[in-house]
């Protein structure tokens, strides 16, 4: 059956988890012991977080794993009453066919609000009986200390070459592609240590036909990469702010994303433009100020329209000199 | 949409000419006759569903619809909408009045409810049931339609705001769509109103207030009488100044002397002469700086008091301290004001479009948004990487292979609107039906077999999308 290869692909068991070797290994003596502690899985989007908290379910609970396995995106529903009523609800519930505990995968628990990781504090304690908790963040920072103070942290890294191409190898024999050493080469530079970004070009470029080259990886990494947010910045620099005030609009109405998700992007974009770092440091800071202002003012536009003026002043410093 | 105040007697443009039949429902002939149909079934015995959602943009004929619908059954009307408190407790109220009460016939006899003397039961703008204000009013609206004898209409423009909230609503209901009013048919209508009320209107001021309606009827009424009254004809000037209709003329010249006097004082005298909230007077502001505002140090301290403004305004808000709009109120004019050291560039000031975009796309968002639930859900990532990193890959995808595309939508059950933000085709279009079919085809023959369920997920029936 033809789906997308990020979830056909991804892995069942802990065995077929690449190039996280120490972690791996940890949570198979986990999977034997029908045992862990609460855990705290820390690192950037694409290195195995959300693949390792299911195959370790999968290796422990054996076929009763999905009705011992739950999960909760917590980006989407961030507050306190979440965590009120349905976490310590779910965490309630006496596990299924015999087993000891269930897992509850928190997502982006980083994104919880402070109030709602506040509120898990004795619910994974109180609870733990019934309840084994997996949270997942890109930082672990932003999670308050008595929540990491419970959880026993596994830091997962971007992953090397050599695992991108051990594992994109394995695809490639599965749905008989033809990569070129070049291809190859190109995959791992796209995926910059994001295992799903490689997985996801190597399924659109093979969309686009059996030979797997260089040129037609590049392409794809330009076009399915958005845009947008780019040319936000880029015309903000140039002191376009009404074009850019349209691409903002676009964003928010169209494309629906919030004004955390933009600041985000143009946070990412930062190192990449081509300007000095003097005004990278000053763009920086803005968009931090930015990116707190939003939790306290009330109109994400205002708010990001007041960083693209910044953008066009700082623009405007740069053609001066 | 806000009413505007009538001017001299009588009702406004937009209500006298409300449709009183369902055959002076313009442009929805499908939408009409299903409605028929499903009221047909009614007189029979009990339709299988007993309630319809009417879908659709705002001012199309949802409402007229619902109430035109019940005189030409004769069935008297219970109606609830936004202005009423809809918690549990109300609606269940008004359930029960529309089921049980009886009714005496105008001959004098006594009519039961089941015997013809139907009641409709219209609950308008459903999809302002509020989750905080109004807690438990979807549930007892799913309830009502479980229980009650009486045929219930459901109004909303928000379909998916609707029903996200509850599948049940979904499946308990037949959806019946309104469509924008096309071009042509609101041209002839406005005419049609323009000669009735006494007023010549130019063809190419027709085309203006047209293309500005984005199909929505009643907007199109609301401004052709705004442009009219006091003219027996109305020409190619004035169709300019439309827009917030009679709040402009206060509004705009306070924005002009906080962009354009350069003096704090009288920024702030103007902005406090205004009645208007802070709330509001922002996004005036906000509209017209940065045509104002030409140079980008102006620029960046205009926006930085605009920023600080709209900061004390969500203090305010989320702490229900109105005092604190002072310092907003100020900031956003005498420190606009004060912001500008070179020259502005003048030029027509424009009332603030964000607003109304947002709203108009209110729809498509929603669709994005369960789309994006969806897909976040089978992916295991959040719904935010999906929308802001994942999408443009799987619409490749999506529209690079047929079989993905129909397992896909098969999978996750997608709809018409999901569907067709991932093909980039119009909800109506040829394609999205085709694959829709196929899909449920797909769906059909696996049900039958194994029965591998989805994850346990978290119930996000009362989440709630800001
Ligand atoms: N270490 C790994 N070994 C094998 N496959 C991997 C690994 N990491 C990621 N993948 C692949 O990439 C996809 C995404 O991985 P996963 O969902 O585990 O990322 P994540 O670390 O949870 O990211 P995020 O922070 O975005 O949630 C998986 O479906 C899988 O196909
Ligand atoms: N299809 C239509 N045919 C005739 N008149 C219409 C139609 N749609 C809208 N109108 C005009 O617009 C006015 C408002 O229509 P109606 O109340 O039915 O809108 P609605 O679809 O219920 O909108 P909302 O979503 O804002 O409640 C009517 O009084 C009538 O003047
Ligand atoms: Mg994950
Ligand atoms: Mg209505």
């Amino acid at each position: 059956m033809k789906e997308i290869w990020v979830e056909k692909y991804r892995p069942k068991t802990l065995d077929e988890v690449v190039g996280q070797d120490e972690i791996v290994e940890r949570l198979k003596a986990y999977a034997k012991e029908a045992n862990l502690p609460h855990l705290l899985f820390a690192g950037p989007a694409g290195t195995g977080k959300t693949t390792s908290a299911m195959a370790l379910a999968r290796d422990m609970f054996g076929e009763n794993w999905r009705q011992n396995y739950y999960e909760l995106n917590s980006s989407d529903e961030r507050g306190i009453e979440t965590v009120r009523t349905k976490v310590k609800e779910i965490a309630r519930l006496a596990p299924f066919g015999g087993t000891s505990f269930k897992i509850i995968f928190l997502d982006e628990a980083d994104n919880l609000t402070a109030d709602a990781q506040a509120a898990m504090r004795r619910t994974m304690e109180t609870y733990s009986k019934t309840s084994r908790f997996i949270l997942s963040a890109n930082y672990s920072s932003r999670l308050i200390e008595p929540i990491q103070s419970r959880t026993a942290v596994f830091r997962f890294r971007p992953l090397k070459p050599e695992a991108i191409r051990e594992y994109v190898s394995r695809i490639a024999k599965a749905e008989k592609l033809k990569i070129t050493d070049e291809g190859m080469e190109a995959l791992v530079y796209v995926a910059e240590g994001d295992m799903r970004r490689a997985v996801n070009s190597l399924q659109v470029a093979a969309s686009l036909g059996p030979a797997i080259d260089a040129d037609v990886l590049y392409k794809v990494a330009s076009t399915i990469r958005p845009e947008e947010v780019k040319k936000l910045i880029e015309k903000a620099l140039e002191g376009e702010f009404l074009r850019a005030r349209e691409v903002l609009d676009r964003l928010l109405i169209e494309y629906g994303l919030s004004g955390e998700d933009i600041v985000r992007q143009l946070h990412r974009s930062v190192f990449d433009l081509n300007v000095p770092d003097e005004s990278k440091v000053r763009l920086l800071d803005r968009i931090g100020e930015t990116d707190f202002r939003l939790t306290e003012g009330s109109s994400e536009r205002i708010q990001i329209e007041a960083l693209l003026a910044h953008f066009a002043l700082i623009g405007q410093d740069l053609s001066k000199k | 949409m806000t009413a505007r105040p009538i001017l001299g007697a009588g009702m406004n443009w937009a209500e006298r000419h409300r449709p009183k039949d369902l055959d002076d429902i313009v442009a929805n002939p499908t939408a009409v006759a299903e409605l028929r149909k499903w009221a047909a079934a009614w007189q029979r015995g009990r339709p299988d569903k007993k309630a319809v959602i009417l879908q659709g943009l705002p001012g199309i004929g949802k409402t007229s619809a619902a109430l035109a619908l019940a005189k030409e059954m004769g069935w008297s009307v219970v109606e609830m909408n936004a202005s009423d408190s809809r918690n549990a407790e109300a609606i269940r109220k008004v359930a029960t009045r529309g089921a049980v009460l009886q009714t005496f016939s105008d001959s004098g006899e006594f009519l039961r409810a089941d015997q013809g003397g139907r009641k409709l039961i219209v609950l308008d703008e459903a999809d302002n049931v509020f989750g905080r204000e109004d807690r438990g009013g979807i549930g007892a609206i799913v309830e009502t339609i479980q229980t009650s004898g009486q045929p219930i209409v459901l109004i909303a423009n928000d379909y998916y705001g609707l029903t996200r909230r509850s599948s049940s609503l979904k499946r308990l209901s037949k959806t019946i769509k309104f469509q924008p009013i096309h071009d042509d048919a609101m041209k002839n209508i406005l005419r049609t109103i323009a000669t009735e009320e006494g007023v010549e209107a130019a063809s190419e001021v027709l085309d203006v207030i047209v293309e500005r309606s984005s199909g929505d009827l009643r907007s199109a009424i609301n401004d052709l009488e705004s442009l009219a009254i006091g003219k027996d004809t109305v020409r190619g000037t004035g169709t300019k100044a439309l827009g917030y209709r009679d709040r402009e003329r206060t509004i705009f010249p306070a924005i002009e002397e906080i962009l354009r006097s350069g003096d704090a004082r009288r920024a702030k005298d103007a902005a406090t002469g205004l009645d208007e909230s802070p709330e509001d007077l922002i996004l005036w502001v906000d509209q017209n700086l940065g045509h104002e505002f030409g140079r980008p140090d102006d620029l960046a301290r205009g926006y930085d008091a605009l920023s600080r403004a709209d900061v004390f305004l969500g203090r305010a808000r989320r702490r229900q301290s109105f005092g604190l709009w002072s310092y907003a109120k100020e900031l956003m004019s005498s420190g606009v004001a004060s912001a500008r050291k070179g020259r502005g560039r003048g030029g027509q000031l424009e009332f603030p479009y964000y607003l109304i975009q947002m709203a108009r796309s209110r729809a498509q968002r929603g669709a994005r948004t369960s789309l994006a639930t969806k897909l976040a859900r089978h992916l295991h990532v959040s719904r935010t990487l999906v929308l802001d990193e994942l999408l443009p890959t799987i619409r490749m995808l999506f529209q690079g292979d047929e079989e993905l595309r129909v397992n896909l939508t098969a999978t996750l059950g997608l709809e018409d609107a999901e569907v067709a933000l991932l093909m980039e085709e119009p909800e109506s279009s040829h394609a999205v039906k085709h694959l829709l079919e196929k899909a449920a085809l797909v769906a059909g023959s696996r049900a039958t077999e194994s029965k591998e369920g989805s994850l346990p997920a978290f119930d996000e029936d009362e989440s709630d999308a800001a």
